[in-house]
């Protein structure tokens, strides 16, 4: 049996939704165009570069202005906050978590996250006996859609990609301040193909008997990829924010 | 559309396991040119007109490839020669080759746009969508089960490629069968054919893949779980 591409493809009902703001409706966008931390000199020729290659598209009909900045909103609104939801959701609704551990794509459309971009994605559970944390050795994959379509800049960096695969204990203690501990079991998970990743953290201590809502604050984005674990009731409290 | 043929100066992602460079877990804020050719990109792909991420990713390790030689094109401005392109740079560089490659742009048109002169050009010739066959006969009935033992082959491959290299001979366990995939390493060089093939996911233990490079002692327990599709992998 044969096909093509197109009637395969699993970037065939690749559009972006019409309501972005329905799946998130507090997307905790920061504003950092007044953070200057990191100056590139060349910056301006990039800005350059980058709008010829709009304009041309523009002009040859491709897309227009108003659907990239469009497009640019919406990526906005994709936030850790969506993974948050996932967790908190899980932790509280065993038969859930079922559901997402088992298929996390469909347990998504329960939520309204829209997950169209992700072949196929794989929710993995940390335990007392077992740590996951996630990478991507070949260039930057991470479940986008889920946790926001800009991984942080250390998540891409070569250091972490070479480092996190020899030695997890290590960089998640060194780096990050998470010390495992020696009975457990380190699982990292290379995303070099098809599948994205996303991590359920332990459920903290303290937390029994809080609702979903009081729970998503706890479910950091580092908490997600495997590098920290969710945040503690005290911390939160004081913090209340996802990093 | 035409195949791509891997250049001579491909360069697979190397993995430097001496590497101890501390880690800034500060993060840098995303530039705005580095949202805008994000979301440009994925219009494109929700327009149908870009097929997947795999042409792009082999576009940017070609990139990495001319810069290693030092073997650079003329579309590399000469502030860039002293140093490696950065994240998004280097994604910008990849979109413009592949969207050349599929004839969307012109070389010429960039670089009139870029001296900054009024886009006159002519109408491109825009080439058919790249709609490849697909080969689901090939590898029909996955070959390996849940538990099965496993090598990973030891011998590179021209072009894009999606097993990494430190697992190049590595032995490991058949973790999962994960379904059946379109062949990125096809997609990547917009092949005519691609293969439909199983991926598997891959347990190796710490210590067979580093040996004595990793902290043996707290490693024992420590498992790495890799996606490997079916080509890449002997039964042991």
């Amino acid at each position: 049996m044969q096909g093509t591409y197109r009637n395969n493809s699993p970037f065939r009902n690749l559009t972006a939704m019409s309501d972005p703001q329905a799946q998130n409706p507090f997307p905790l966008t920061q504003d950092t165009s007044a953070d200057h931390a990191h100056i590139n000199d060349d910056k301006a020729y990039w800005t350059q570069r980058t709008r010829v290659i709009q304009t041309l598209l523009e002009e040859k009909g491709f897309f227009t202005a108003a659907e990239v900045r469009r497009e640019i909103e919406r990526e906005d609104t994709i936030t850790p906050m969506l993974g948050a939801r996932l967790v908190a959701r899980a932790w509280v609704d065993a038969q859930f978590k079922a559901r997402l551990l088992a298929d996390g794509k469909a347990a998504c459309q329960e939520m309204d996250i829209d997950t169209v971009e992700i072949n196929r994605l794989e929710v993995v559970e940390n335990t007392p006996s077992v740590h996951h944390v996630v990478v991507c050795t070949l260039c930057s994959c991470y479940p986008r859609a889920i946790l926001g379509y800009h991984p942080p800049s250390w998540y891409k960096s070569t250091a972490y990609r070479h480092r996190v695969v020899v030695d997890p204990r290590g960089v998640l203690g060194e780096e990050f301040g998470t010390m495992l501990p020696d009975d457990i079991e380190v699982r990292v998970m290379d995303s070099t193909a098809d599948t994205r990743y996303l991590v359920i953290p332990v459920r903290p201590a303290g937390t029994d008997g809080w609702d979903e809502a009081a729970l998503i604050p706890l479910v950091t984005r580092d908490s997600m990829i495997g590098v920290s674990f969710a945040e503690i009731p005290d911390n939160a409290t004081k913090c209340n924010k996802i990093s | 559309m035409k195949e791509v043929p891997p250049k001579n100066y491909h360069q697979p992602i190397p993995h430097d396991l001496t590497d101890t460079t501390p880690l800034n877990t500060h993060d840098h804020p995303i530039s705005f040119f580095e949202k805008q050719i994000t979301s440009l990109h994925n219009l494109m792909r929700a327009k149908k007109q870009l097929p997947s991420f795999d042409a792009v990713r082999r576009a940017a390790e070609e990139i990495d490839g001319r810069f290693t030689a030092r073997n650079f094109s003329a579309d590399i401005p000469e502030f860039l020669k002293n140093r490696l392109p950065e994240y998004g740079e280097r994604r910008i560089l990849a979109v413009e080759t592949v969207l050349c490659e599929l004839g969307y742009l012109t070389r010429e048109e960039l670089r009139q746009g870029v001296a900054g002169s009024a886009p006159d050009a002519p109408e491109p010739i825009v080439q058919d969508d790249y709609a490849p066959e697909i080969d689901t006969e090939t590898y029909g009935e996955p070959r390996y089960h849940t538990g099965d033992l496993v090598q990973v082959i030891d011998q590179p491959k021209p072009g894009h490629i999606r097993t990494p290299v430190y697992l190049f001979g590595k032995k490991g366990k058949i973790a999962n069968l994960q379904g059946l995939f379109a062949n990125p390493e096809d997609l990547a060089h917009f092949k005519s054919k691609v293969v439909h093939l199983p991926l598997y996911l891959v347990e190796f233990d710490m210590v067979e893949v580093w040996g004595e490079q990793c902290p043996k002692k707290r490693s024992l327990k420590d498992k790495l779980r890799v996606e490997i599709y079916e080509p890449w992998l002997i039964p042991l």
